[in-house]
């Protein structure tokens, strides 16, 4: 069913990776990043999808994240190196809408402890939710380290009015082998999201931070 | 009505943008866009022991058709939602399915699932959609019904089976469904000929809410089957029209345009854990988390 080959797409990553760790080799960790574009997909009559899935790798393992918790989250925050908030350090933002705002774009992902979930849009008003940043509730039974993971592993395919979109699917730190695994799971996972599959699948394009475009499809 | 909605006292949403970001921050991941299967021409479903075959149009599904394509195919929370409805132990149904009830299905597309389901516990069940879907949803309903209607007499259901002793018990569940074209972009309700003089009990919308584009059309036609021959007198709402939309959980945009516009129109409810809990492995498919969400709404 597939349409394109694990041989294809490493002969590109093989490339994106060579030029990006060899031939420009930048001083920063450069993200990569699979682009897409739809076809036969109509924004004002098609189900409007939005998924999210776990890749394999941890494609920006320096994404930020900011646990809005009780005293034992963050308390476990702290032990283990994570920005964290309180109910009363967000009580202080006083619904303002500039600081909130600030808040959603200074991390990458929330994750809020379970007790919390419903007294967030309270304190925070709709600000979390238009930034697109729902937090991941976190039990106490849960393994804090084990949630983080799980939280900067997931990627979410969003389509919103025009028919292209991108989502980071590693980096350039990764071995060829990962950062192939990544974006086989990232292609199949978006294409079973697709009403008519890879019908509506117009191009496929890995890119890093810095790199030209490597075209899959 | 006034007794369901003592059930869910508690319940009522004051403010959409809350009801949405409690809802997608336990949504769990999407396994597909939520079809029942995109490719097979034929699916099957078992309702509370009811079996049907159900023939779908995935070419239909992905042609260029311009407007829309959508009803082509059973999507997943349709037969979640009919298992839960037809659940022995739901007392929701008990409140809203009656068997003088009259109800409309919005977005019915072509597999008839919810209309082979509830029928044999209403007195009217009109099955509604774009036109390209109709002749499908025809023929699945003709091919399904009269095994519906052989096991429905045979398991027998306490609460409908009662009160419909002296009704036509042996009547065909065809009977009683009437297909009917309804665009909501297009289609003026009070001009369709067979809603004339009908008071509508309740209108189901299972897997509508996908596009903005089709949110307002969508509580606009709701609005318009909710107030359809009411009499502006009845203070005792006994004749309200209930409006029950089941979702999966898919764009969080989508879903917060349609429940500002619906929740500015109607009062509206999330239907809890418990009720779906009572109906054990009926109503398991709908829990919190499992990324669907049934909400009630009344004209306000």
């Amino acid at each position: 069913m597939s349409k394109i080959t694990v041989a294809g797409v490493r002969n590109n990553v093989q490339e994106l990776l060579t030029y990006s760790t060899e031939t420009k080799k930048r001083n920063f960790l450069e993200t990569v990043e699979l682009q897409i574009g739809l076809k036969n997909y109509d924004p004002q009559r098609d189900k409007r999808f939005s998924g999210t899935v776990k890749l394999p790798q941890v494609p920006r393992p320096n994404m930020s994240v900011c646990i809005l918790g009780d005293q034992h989250d963050i308390d476990r925050a702290k032990h283990v190196g994570v920005d964290s908030m309180s109910v009363e350090d967000l009580k202080k933002l006083n619904k303002n809408k500039k600081l909130i705002k600030k808040l959603a774009r200074k991390y990458d992902a929330f994750i809020a402890s379970e007790g919390l979930i419903k007294q967030i849009p309270r304190l925070l008003g709709p600000g979390l939710s238009k930034a697109g940043k729902f937090p991941t509730p976190v039990s106490h039974n849960e393994d804090l380290t084990g949630k983080l993971t799980d939280v900067k592993s997931t990627i979410k395919f969003q389509l919103k009015k025009v028919l292209c979109l991108g989502v980071a699917v590693g980096n350039v730190g990764m071995t060829e082998d990962q950062l192939i695994a990544n974006i086989m799971l990232a292609i199949n996972y978006l294409v079973s999201l697709l009403k008519k599959g890879w019908q509506n699948v117009g191009s496929l394009t890995i890119k890093a931070s810095m790199s030209p475009p490597k075209r899959l499809y | 009505m006034t007794g369901l909605i003592s059930l869910l006292q508690d319940e009522e949403i004051q403010d959409p943008d809350e009801e949405c970001f409690i809802l997608f921050s336990s949504k769990p991941d999407n396994r597909d866009l939520g079809f029942v299967s995109r490719t097979d021409s034929t699916v099957s479903v078992t309702i509370n022991s009811h079996d049907f075959t159900i023939h779908q149009a995935p070419s239909l599904l992905t042609s260029t058709r311009e407007t829309g394509t959508t009803g082509a195919v059973l999507w997943k929370v349709t037969p979640l939602l009919a298992a839960w409805m037809t659940h022995p132990s739901n007392i929701v149904t008990k409140h809203i399915l009656k068997n003088t009830s009259t109800v409309v299905e919005l977005g019915a597309g072509t597999s008839g699932v919810l209309a082979l389901s509830f029928s044999s516990f209403v007195s009217k069940y009109f099955a509604t959609d774009q036109d390209y879907c109709l002749k499908l949803l025809r023929k699945n309903l003709s091919e399904n019904s009269s095994s519906s209607e052989v096991s429905t007499q045979s398991k027998g259901r306490p609460s409908a089976s009662k009160r419909s002793k002296r009704t036509t018990e042996t009547s065909q569940a065809r009977e009683k469904i009437t297909i009917l074209p309804l665009d909501w972009q297009l289609t003026e309700v009070s001009s369709i000929p067979d809603l004339k003089d009908k008071i509508i009990n309740l209108i189901i919308a299972a897997d509508c809410i996908y596009n903005e584009s089709l949110v307002d059309p969508l509580v606009d036609t709701m609005v318009d089957l909710s107030k359809l021959n009411k009499d502006e007198s009845d203070k005792d709402h006994e004749s309200d029209t209930l409006v029950l939309i089941a979702q999966e959980l898919r764009s969080p945009d989508v879903l917060e345009a349609f429940l500002k516009a619906f929740h500015a129109k109607f009062r509206v409810w999330r239907l809890p854990d418990k009720l779906f809990k009572d109906c054990g492995d009926g109503g398991r498919g709908l829990l919190e988390g499992s990324g669907y969400v049934v909400h009630i709404g009344i004209l306000r």
